[in-house]
């Protein structure tokens, strides 16, 4: 009966519903692909001023994300420190639509307390607030957390798990006219700053990869003027030899539970194939077997199936072996050469290395499509490696006479080299998140 | 039985005060011219009586003339008498000659009685064939009146009937306005919600990463010159990223384009705005 009563009423407010509020319906399906205008006001300081500017990270962060649009301190005369201090019809008309505001109090004894808020211009309050938080950290830490709040604002932003606390491992080359070469395995922040070397050898160093804990890190090391393979832990530097084969260790991957490598083996013959070898064993697997060059393995998401580079075609091309069927099929078809493959975090896409008309260049392949984007341009390019949240692309660039790291976003929109180190810069290669 | 003697001394009193009377008009008369003129009054009655107490023989020579006359008025009398007689037959005569007239009147009052009655009844019967006529005049008068009123009445129909259609035209023509006005309110409508949705997504940042089959419905609320006044979500996507990245691009397309017309711009004031990423425009 109850049931009769409300369908009556639900009928009568239908009919009548329309007439009585007159209500227009719209869809919306078209937007626009931009970077979400922002500022980041200073944060205000007391007379301590701390020795790591929170402010210009946390912008810089945004800025080289390529999400933000991160509007430069000169275009506003407003310092809020609070949520409830923003004057909201000004910072609208500011052409922004959120805003990070905050503080860094000193505490002595090195000891600071950071806040920060961040304030949607066009939500109603309390709702406008979307994020409001402080930390009590050390003054080396400074910085870390500066990243961390960078993290917490692009993730409620934009959805997606930011990559500012993350790290890149690169080995960098120092070459002077009075001395031999030196060869360093560096770690540095996501941003290229606080660089640590974690090996320093005589000898290259190559290929360089993160553990999916990010807690270690496999390279090819020729210190014994033969390629081996070690894994080194990046807390401890604490180091163990992996493989030793006749003729090629190269290229080591690790698998998405960390508990395997894939590697690319010659084991005395002439042309290296993939194998993957269990880290607790040392169980070795071939999983290709041909007599052409197959090298560079990287793994699925799942685990199940392994990319990697292969002349077989008559050039280097992208191939996806399935490790349970060896089923295998050819991914790239443009250019004349793809190499230096891997999986975007959704699976749909690959990041590669193209070389057209002998530029080369980091690419975006839609495997969906098939159509291949290229993310740079200058055509000297090296190693691209992809971000956890797949958003941007580290790899080495060519800047002047030195090599650089540099990054592009997936997306292509924003570009940009990371500050200068002391050296040529070779394979860089993205951490995981960190937890 | 007692009124005689009243009567009887009445008379006597008449008869002494006309005698009184007579004696005092005889000394009046008789007086002699050369006496001076006495005074009547009280002191003097003794000296009247005995005046009249004086003359007995001129109240004898009075006494016989008035015999005289007396015997004279019989005789006229008598002679009047004889008149009367003489006029009572001839009055007799006369009545006896009237009664004959009479007589002979009524017999011609008879006839005229008799004309006149049957005249009457002509008259009547006249009466009662022009009532009869006035009857029938009347009757068909009160037809002609009921048929007078039908024909009214159909007229007053017929011309309800006509009103009415002519209502109906009228009302038809003004629905035929309505729906032209309304066709024309529809194509205003179809415009500014066009230009509102391009104004929106305009201002729509897609976030990157978004679930393609997800859609947020807010609810807008516009004031005068397409300020958005207000902003609520109605239904969230359940991607609070997608629900905000709505809400901001409708805030920063404020204000939106709307009708100058206030009546058109009322229809407009309320929207729901369905938002589903689905293509980049640019």
């Amino acid at each position: 009966m109850r049931k009769l009563v409300l369908s009556f009423f639900i009928v009568v407010l239908s009919v009548f519903a329309p007439s009585a509020f007159a209500v227009l319906n719209i869809e919306l399906t078209q937007g626009i692909a931009s970077a979400i205008p922002v500022a980041v006001v200073p944060f205000a300081q007391d007379n301590q001023l701390a020795p790591t500017d929170v402010t210009t990270i946390i912008h810089n962060d945004l800025a080289n994300s390529g999400q933000f649009n991160v509007i430069s301190n000169g275009s506003f005369n407003q310092y809020p420190t609070s949520p409830t201090s923003v004057d909201m019809k000004y910072w609208q008309t500011k052409n922004v639509n959120d805003l990070v505001v905050g503080s860094i109090k000193s505490l002595g004894g090195g000891q600071y307390k950071v806040s920060f808020s961040l304030v949607s211009l066009f939500d109603q309050a309390p709702n406008n607030v979307l994020l409001s938080q402080e930390f009590t950290v050390n003054q080396n830490e400074l910085r870390r957390v500066s990243h961390h709040i960078s993290d917490l604002i692009y993730e409620k932003l934009t959805g997606v798990r930011g990559v500012f606390s993350t790290h890149l491992a690169y080995v960098l080359v120092q070459r002077s006219t009075s001395q031999p070469p030196k060869y360093k395995l560096m770690v540095s922040d996501e941003d290229g700053y606080n660089p640590q070397p974690i090996l320093v050898s005589s000898q290259p160093i190559m290929s360089p990869a993160w553990s999916p804990d990010g807690r270690q890190i496999s390279y090819v090391s020729f210190e014994s003027y033969l390629p081996q393979i070690y894994v080194s832990t990046v807390a401890t530097g604490q180091r163990r030899l992996i493989t030793s084969f006749n003729g090629i260790n190269g290229a080591p991957e690790w698998s998405p539970d960390g508990k395997e490598l894939a590697v690319a083996l010659s084991r005395g013959s002439a042309n290296p194939n993939i194998y993957t070898l269990s880290l607790a064993s040392g169980k070795l697997v071939q999983i290709t077997s041909d007599w052409s060059i197959n090298t560079e393995p990287s793994w699925s998401k799942d685990g199940q199936s392994i990319l990697f580079t292969s002349d077989r075609g008559g050039s280097p091309q992208i191939y996806e072996i399935d490790l349970n069927t060896k089923a295998t099929q050819r991914l790239t078809f443009d250019g004349t050469y793809n190499a230096s493959a891997s999986f975007t975090p959704d699976a749909k896409s690959l990041v590669l290395l193209n070389r057209q008309s002998g530029q080369f260049n980091v690419a975006l392949l839609n495997l969906q499509t098939n159509s291949l984007k290229l993310l740079t341009k200058g055509g000297m390019n090296q190693s691209p490696s992809l971000a956890p949240n797949g958003k941007m692309v580290v790899y080495a660039s060519k800047a002047g006479s030195k090599n650089v790291l540099a990054m592009v976003s997936t997306d292509g929109t924003v570009n940009m080299q990371l500050p200068d180190q002391q050296g040529d810069v070779q394979e860089p290669a993205w951490s995981p998140f960190m937890n | 039985m007692e009124v005689l003697p009243i009567r009887k001394s009445f008379s006597l009193s008449l008869i002494f005060h006309a005698f009184l009377f007579g004696a005092l008009i005889v000394t009046i008369v008789l007086a002699p011219p050369n006496k001076p003129p006495t005074t009547l009054n009280l002191q003097q009655s003794d000296k009247i009586v005995q005046a009249v107490s004086v003359n007995q023989a001129q109240v004898e020579q009075e006494m016989s003339m008035l015999k005289n006359q007396q015997s004279k008025n019989q005789a006229a009398e008598q002679a009047k008498l004889a008149a009367l007689n003489k006029q009572a037959a001839k009055a007799a005569q006369l009545k006896a000659q009237q009664e004959k007239a009479l007589a002979k009147l009524k017999v011609q009052q008879d006839a005229a009685m008799k004309q006149q009655q049957a005249q009457l009844a002509a008259i009547k019967q006249q009466q009662q064939a022009a009532q009869k006529q006035l009857d029938t005049i009347q009757k068909s008068a009160q037809q002609a009146a009921v048929k007078q009123q039908q024909k009214v009445n159909e007229q007053k129909q017929l011309q309800l009937a006509a009103e009415k259609s002519l209502q109906q035209q009228l009302t038809q023509q003004a629905t035929q306005l309505d729906e032209a006005k309304q066709q024309q309110i529809n194509s205003q409508l179809a415009k500014y919600t066009e230009l509102i949705r391009q104004a929106i997504g305009q201002e729509w940042i897609i976030p990157p990463n978004i679930n393609p089959s997800l859609y947020c419905i807010l609810e807008i609320k516009l004031a005068a010159g397409g300020v958005v006044s207000n902003v609520t979500i109605k239904q969230s996507s359940g991607d609070s990223i997608l629900d905000r990245s709505a809400i901001t691009a409708v805030y920063r397309a404020s204000p939106l384009p709307v009708p100058s017309d206030p009546s058109l711009f009322k229809q407009m004031q309320d929207i729901n705005l369905k938002v589903q990423p689905n293509a980049v425009i640019k």
